[in-house]
């Protein structure tokens, strides 16, 4: 089977790209594949499953890009997927803003991208997390509707927050072409208050979450390791090592795609798996990243 | 097909199989008991519930959920019954799940700064329960001496604070529910964040369409060390917007940022006394809190900006009871409405901040033509108005028009980017708007997403989201029936 590429431009590209196409692997920038199902060495006995599926069109988002409308004065951006988070916080810098990111392995990534995987970052504590700053999305779903969720409004109950079910949802329920976010004056901006030792690989990388009152042992088990710990949301980023459990923890694992949900709870996992069987039917979004559960 | 329309021996039997099921006095069915349960704080539309179920545990919700399954009767989770867009209205009848007698606070863990309550658990008890720790719960809906946590949850629900600390989604860590089929489930995690679909973010603010919540572990907050009040009054509503504007600019976030205009301060000075400057026509009330001297930043930044806009008097709490003070006309301001005029109607809309001023001439507009008064009290912080609309309901004239006014004030939302509700919900209230909003796409893809949760017709039926199976026939019943 031939690898089909496809690299729209806009967003009604996109959805007749998405509804033409089969089985589609979408990827951002690349940068965070460390993520995905077929990484190296850490999950052993992965099959490979663009082999297993068939190999999928791939979907480039990185012509996807540019800030749509910024209103600095009600601190909100829309912003088209494909965009480089650097390329994003330029272009809020020109206007004194900024989100609040702050990841261990620096800026790397595009902003669908970094929605999609939904890892924590380091001014969680202070200024929250994607979940937090995303006000809204156009999504094209998979038989190429492209339907929105949210606002501009930086306050909404209106509606199901479907947006929110895309953040770490892996491009598995639908693509996100659009977002609305929350911008910060640059000058609130807080520095991470974690503390760093050694360089972290994004290939070889294990973020792990505990209950504050279990950080203290996770860092003592993990000492020497290189590392990156904040204490504020009682998080680990290091190399991936076997590392202690603890009860409510949970541990992220580059290379692992999904597989980071298994020691996860049935029921959840279960809804999971319901959403994708009632957002994705024909399977067709990241044949993999999800299933594997 | 759910059973809707029984007759009165069909309810009365419902009543005995769920009381036999769950225990004396835990089943109402009265006629008198059915009337009280007949809407919630949105009191345009009514409808009565077959029977009224105060169930104690968890597993007596279950056992009630099941029982409405196997007998095809619609159901309905209701708290405090505050709610402002009739989420708790029985649409359907059936039965009123009632979260009345679940208030136990059933495991503090002070170290992880973290509680897990029953959904009864009224929100004002959960902070008052961690004070002596120096701990609360954040969401600080102005119900909160009697709105539920399972209430606040539904609706993710805000308040004047929310500017600073976020709403209930930022706040709830784990859910167990029963969910549709009966099943006791568990939603989140005590540590969040982890890998997988985010369930908890579209369950909470689901309006309570999507199973019964029982019980939930919330974040706890440590409370401020220092907070610095303030209270501005501005010659021009313009004047008072833009103070807000430039607050939000120079990067400071205030915990609180409120505003009242002049229909509110008349209100207010007839049913406390209180007195404004001659000519004031905004009021613009801001706190502070945090650490001592990152307050005492703020509060330079935030008096050097009132002063740059003319503030008219600028009055900065001494103590605590010069706070409440200050605090009166937002506390109050509704409260004091309610004196004036015999029916007020409170909406709830949300607009980018920027459009503020705009937007409140555009209400006057509206509220001159229609021929109803409309004072405007609102989180200017965030955006999200609540144009208060005061009017005499004896007069179905007049409550037709106030519904007109208050779609019209949405849909002038809606052109100016914003959104039809920022803490209220949609409930039945807003449905017809729904469209207008998310267009068939949207509303399309938030159906397939409550199929996930609820693929059937029997969890609080016709809210949210528009032409569901049944609804449109019912709901003539139950439109305007106060009209
Ligand atoms: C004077 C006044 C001031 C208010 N101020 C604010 C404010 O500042 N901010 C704000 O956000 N709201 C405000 N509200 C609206 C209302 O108080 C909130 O929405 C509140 O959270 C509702 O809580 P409740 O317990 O009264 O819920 P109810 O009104 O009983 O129910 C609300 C919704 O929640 C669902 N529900 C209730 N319990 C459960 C459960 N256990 N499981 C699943 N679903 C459930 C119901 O089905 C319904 O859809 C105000 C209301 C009033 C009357």
């Amino acid at each position: 089977m031939v690898n089909t590429v496809l690299e729209p431009q806009t967003v009604e590209e996109l959805a007749d790209a998405v509804r033409e196409a089969g089985r589609i692997e979408v990827l951002g920038s690349g940068s965070h594949v460390a993520f995905d199902v077929r990484g190296p060495q850490a999950c052993s006995g992965l099959e490979d499953w663009s082999v297993a599926l068939g190999h999928p069109t791939t979907l480039l988002m990185h012509r996807l890009t540019g800030v749509v409308e910024h209103h600095p004065e009600d601190m909100v951006v829309v912003v088209r997927a494909g965009t480089r988070l650097t390329d994003l916080q330029g272009a809020l810098a020109e206007r004194g803003q900024c989100i609040p990111w702050a990841s261990p392995l620096g800026d790397i990534g595009t902003v669908g991208g970094l929605l999609a995987l939904g890892l924590p970052n380091g001014l969680e504590a202070r200024c929250g997390g994607w979940r937090d700053w995303c006000l809204g999305m156009t999504i094209v779903r998979p038989d190429g509707r492209v339907a929105r969720s949210g606002s501009q409004a930086v306050k909404s109950v209106a509606g199901y927050d479907v947006h929110k079910l895309m953040i770490g949802a892996r491009g598995t329920l639908g693509v996100i072409a659009e977002v609305i976010l929350r911008t910060l004056p640059l000058g609130a901006r807080p520095e991470p208050s974690w503390s760093a030792t050694g360089t972290l690989s994004a290939s070889n990388l294990r973020i792990q979450r505990t209950l504050a009152t279990d950080f203290a042992a996770l860092l003592t088990a993990a000492k020497g390791l290189p590392q990156v710990a904040d204490e504020a949301t009682s998080t680990l980023w290091s190399a991936d090592v076997e590392l202690p459990r603890f009860g409510h923890d949970w541990v992220m694992r580059a290379g692992c795609g999904s597989r980071n949900l298994e020691p996860f709870d049935a029921v959840q996992t279960g809804w999971m798996r319901r959403a994708k069987k009632l957002l994705d039917p024909e399977g067709k979004l990241n044949p993999g990243a999800l299933e594997a559960i | 097909m759910p059973v809707t329309d029984p007759d009165r021996r069909t309810e009365a039997r419902w009543a005995r199989e769920l009381e036999s099921m769950l225990g004396p006095g835990q089943v109402l069915a009265t006629p008198s008991a059915r009337k009280a349960y007949d809407c919630d704080a949105y009191t345009i539309d009514k409808s009565k519930p077959s029977v009224v179920v105060l169930p104690e545990t968890t597993e007596q919700v279950r056992d009630v959920v099941r029982w409405c399954n196997r007998n095809q009767v619609p159901y309905t989770p209701r708290g405090a019954g505050t709610g402002l867009s009739g989420g708790a209205l029985a649409a359907m009848g059936g039965v009123l799940i009632s979260t009345k007698r679940m208030t136990r606070i059933l495991e503090v863990d002070l170290p992880n700064r973290c509680l897990r309550a029953q959904a009864g658990a009224v929100n004002k008890r959960i902070s008052e329960s961690v004070a002596h720790a120096g701990l609360h719960f954040a969401p600080d809906p102005s119900s909160q001496t009697v709105s539920t946590l399972g209430g606040n949850i539904a609706e993710n629900s805000g308040g004047p604070h929310t500017l600073k600390y976020g709403v209930t989604v930022q706040h709830v860590l784990a859910l167990t529910m029963v969910d549709v089929d009966g099943e006791i489930v568990q939603v989140g995690s005590k540590v969040p964040g982890g890998p997988g679909l985010d369930l908890l973010g579209v369950l909470i603010g689901s309006e309570g369409t999507m199973g019964v919540v029982t019980e939930a572990w919330v974040r706890l907050t440590p409370n401020p060390a220092k907070v610095e009040t303030v209270l501005a009054s501005f010659a021009t509503v313009r004047d008072a917007t833009q103070t807000v504007a430039d607050i939000i600019a120079a990067g400071t976030i205030p915990a609180a940022l409120e505003m009242m205009d002049e229909g509110i301060m008349k209100a207010v000075s007839l049913a406390f006394g209180l007195v404004y400057p001659e000519g004031a026509k905004a009021l613009l009330l801001i706190e502070c809190d945090g650490d001592p001297d990152a307050v005492a930043g703020e509060m330079r930044t935030v008096l050097d900006i009132c002063a740059k806009h003319g503030a008219m008097d600028v009055a900065v709490a001494a103590d605590e009871a010069e706070r409440q003070k200050l605090w009166t006309a937002r506390k109050k301001g509704i409260g004091a409405m309610g004196r004036i005029a015999p029916t007020i109607v409170t909406q709830d809309g949300v607009i980018p901040r920027s459009k503020l001023p705009e937007m409140l001439d555009r209400i006057s507009e509206v509220a001159a033509r229609r021929g109803i008064g409309i004072a405007n009290i609102f989180h200017a912080g965030d955006g999200n108005l609540h144009p208060c609309m005061y009017f005499d309901d004896r007069d179905p004239a007049q409550v037709e028009a106030a519904v007109a006014a208050g779609e019209e004030i949405l849909e002038v939302c809606l052109d100016l980017g914003g959104s039809l509700s920022g803490e209220h919900g949609i409930g039945v209230e807003k449905i017809g708007l729904m469209e207008r909003m998310f267009g068939r796409e949207g509303l399309d893809l938030m159906m397939d997403v409550r199929r996930i949760f609820n693929d059937g017709d029997l969890c609080n039926p016709c809210k949210i989201l528009p032409n569901q199976k049944g609804c449109v026939e019912h709901m003539r019943r139950w439109r305007g029936a106060a009209w």
